[in-house]
């Protein structure tokens, strides 16, 4: 009985789990059938253990049985004398005793089976596979959501809608037109289904897999789109409107990269707070407050194209923590999860404002890498000092009496979001003098002496109210005390103030120095 | 990786309960035998007492 019951059960199990796994390339199924697959498996050892235990429990009992019935064959046998069931007994007895003890080894040993081996419990491994069959459902809801509101992400529907576009003979306006309410729909969608999502990993999961599909769709439609467009060839309806497809794809690629960094980052800043101080560098220094502005409003922009030189310690200044800091912009987000929603300009239209942070992390924020010349000459008696450009990259050049570099201006490329210098149509820099900068005080110690006596957990931001359109921008971030900016004459359509020759900044930086760490 | 731990552990439970299956089987079949051996003994004995009661009557 026993045996047959786990044969037969076992079968079951295997017959459901194959269920709906006929479809090679369909990944859901696939997944689907997995889970199932899982699932149904998981039960094997623990219902195993179970049928095993009620199987030996049944056996001990028939054996028991059977050693009564022939036991009491003896006892009533005629002529079997008391010494002779006396024997019958006691062989009986230990028969008994030592099923009994056979039967506890065996339960021990197969409890002990399924708790070792390394094998997943049942509620481990029932876990496990909801994660799979949740993962595939995610998956399918995603595809589903692209494919149903958006014609473009299959051939099909977009070969279709070309067509009735050629039909009505507004061809390229009309699938243009389906295309974006098609594609802001399934967005609408995929975002209300994300909204609903409570905990924030779950969200991340959904933002991973979506990002999957995306790049999945991309490199798809590139290997049909590639021959032609290399060649040169013109594309179809549909082709094109694949192709438009896929610049929308990788507009929302990067769009879920962004919010995942985000996510991630807040995640990791969540239990740093800060003590904020405003100070002015301008004027006799005396701090007047202002005009309100909104944290929400702040434009990191270009400012973090300027962070990078606070990053990977290759020009010399305050340097962050690249084990702490990823990139630039978890130094961004980082600030504005610290900063409170309202705050003011001083008198000079700026917020010099240092951040005195507090954290649970053993890495600091970063080294200042900003000293007086006196105070390096003190610390550090070995530096060697050196008057030259402070970042790489410029073009040498004398500017009011003046030694130091032009620097070009520079953009944000569209298709990786980095900032690039500026080129016109044709390929030319588009203003090789856009920034000039006077030469540098540059100190060299050792890296060690460096990090050692440079440590900080403070953070200066300054932001400036933008001539334009009157938004707080970013003007600088860096590790250690504020100090005011380094002097700088921008030819920009902005009104930037020419801060080189006679200024409190050009002052202030002949008798400090940047330290480079070697 | 999960799945094959399952089954290893599955045949293993398998293989103990067949383990037992045999210890109780073997001991049953022991058990049977003395029982038949001392249910012929003791029918021999009864024999010999009845051929002797024979021989006296005799």
């Amino acid at each position: 009985m026993p045996a047959a019951e786990l044969a037969s059960n076992e079968e079951l199990a295997k017959t459901q789990g194959r269920f709906e796994s006929g479809n090679k390339n369909n990944q859901d199924q696939e997944n689907i059938g997995e889970t199932k697959e899982t699932i149904e498996s998981a039960k094997g050892p623990e219902e195993t253990g179970e049928l095993a235990d009620k199987d030996i429990g049944q056996t001990v009992k028939e054996a028991e049985a059977d050693i009564k019935e022939r036991f009491g064959a003896i006892a009533d046998h005629g002529g079997a004398t008391p010494k002779d069931i006396a024997a019958a007994k006691e062989a009986g007895d230990n028969i008994l005793a030592l099923n009994n003890q056979d039967a506890r080894g065996t339960e021990q040993e197969i409890g002990d089976l399924i708790q070792s081996d390394g094998r997943l419990s049942y509620e481990e491994a029932q876990e496990e596979a909801g994660i799979i069959q949740d993962r595939a459902v995610k998956r399918r809801v995603i595809e589903s959501l692209h494919e149903d509101d958006a014609p473009f992400y299959d051939e099909r529907k977009v070969d279709k809608y070309s067509i009735e576009a050629r039909t009505e003979n507004i061809k390229e306006d009309m699938a243009e037109e389906l295309m974006e309410d098609h594609y802001i729909k399934a967005e609408e969608d995929i975002e209300n289904s994300k909204g609903s999502l409570e905990s924030k990993n779950e969200k991340a999961e959904m933002l991973k897999l979506e990002l999957e599909y995306l790049n999945e769709k991309i490199d798809s439609i590139d290997d049909q789109l590639f021959e032609k467009k290399d060649m040169d060839i013109e594309l179809s309806e549909y082709e094109k409107a694949m192709d438009r497809s896929r610049d929308k794809m990788v507009e929302r690629l990067h769009s879920i990269k962004k919010e995942l960094t985000i996510m991630e980052a807040k995640e990791k800043f969540k239990d740093f707070s800060a003590e904020i101080e405003q100070i002015t560098t301008r004027g006799d220094g005396t701090l007047i407050k202002r005009e309100t502005f909104w944290r929400d409003d702040i434009d990191f922009g270009a400012s973090l194209e300027h962070l990078k030189i606070h990053h990977d310690g290759e020009v010399a200044g305050s340097q962050f923590n690249n084990e702490l800091f990823k990139n630039p912009q978890e130094v961004e987000i980082l600030i504005k999860e610290l900063l409170p929603k309202t705050l003011k300009y001083d008198q000079h239209g700026r917020a010099e404002l240092t951040l005195d942070i507090s954290h649970n992390k053993e890495k600091l924020i970063g080294w200042t890498g900003v000293k007086s010349v006196e105070e390096v000459r003190q610390m550090f008696p070995d530096a060697k000092f050196e008057k030259k450009q402070r970042n790489s990259g410029g073009t040498e050049a004398v500017e009011d009496g003046i030694k130091g570099a032009w620097y070009p201006e520079m953009t944000r490329d569209p298709e990786t979001n980095e900032f690039v210098v500026a080129k016109d149509a044709e390929g030319n820099i588009k203003n090789p003098k856009y920034k000039f900068e006077p030469d540098a005080n540059i100190a060299s110690v050792s890296r060690e002496k460096f990090q050692e006596a440079s440590k900080t957990d403070k953070l200066t931001v300054i932001i400036q109210k933008d001539g334009k359109t009157e938004k707080p921008v970013v003007l600088t971030v860096y590790p250690g005390e504020c100090a005011p900016a380094f002097p700088a004459k921008i030819n920009s359509e902005l009104d930037i103030p020419n801060t080189i020759g006679d200024s409190k900044e050009t002052k202030f930086w002949s008798e400090h120095a940047f330290i480079k760490a070697e | 990786m999960i799945m094959n731990n399952q089954k290893n552990a599955a045949e293993k439970i398998k293989s103990a309960l067949k383990k037992f299956h045999e210890k109780v089987a073997g001991r049953a079949a022991g058990y049977k035998k003395f029982i038949q051996g001392l249910a012929r003994r003791i029918d021999e004995r009864r024999l010999d007492q009845v051929r002797d009661k024979l021989k006296n009557l005799k």
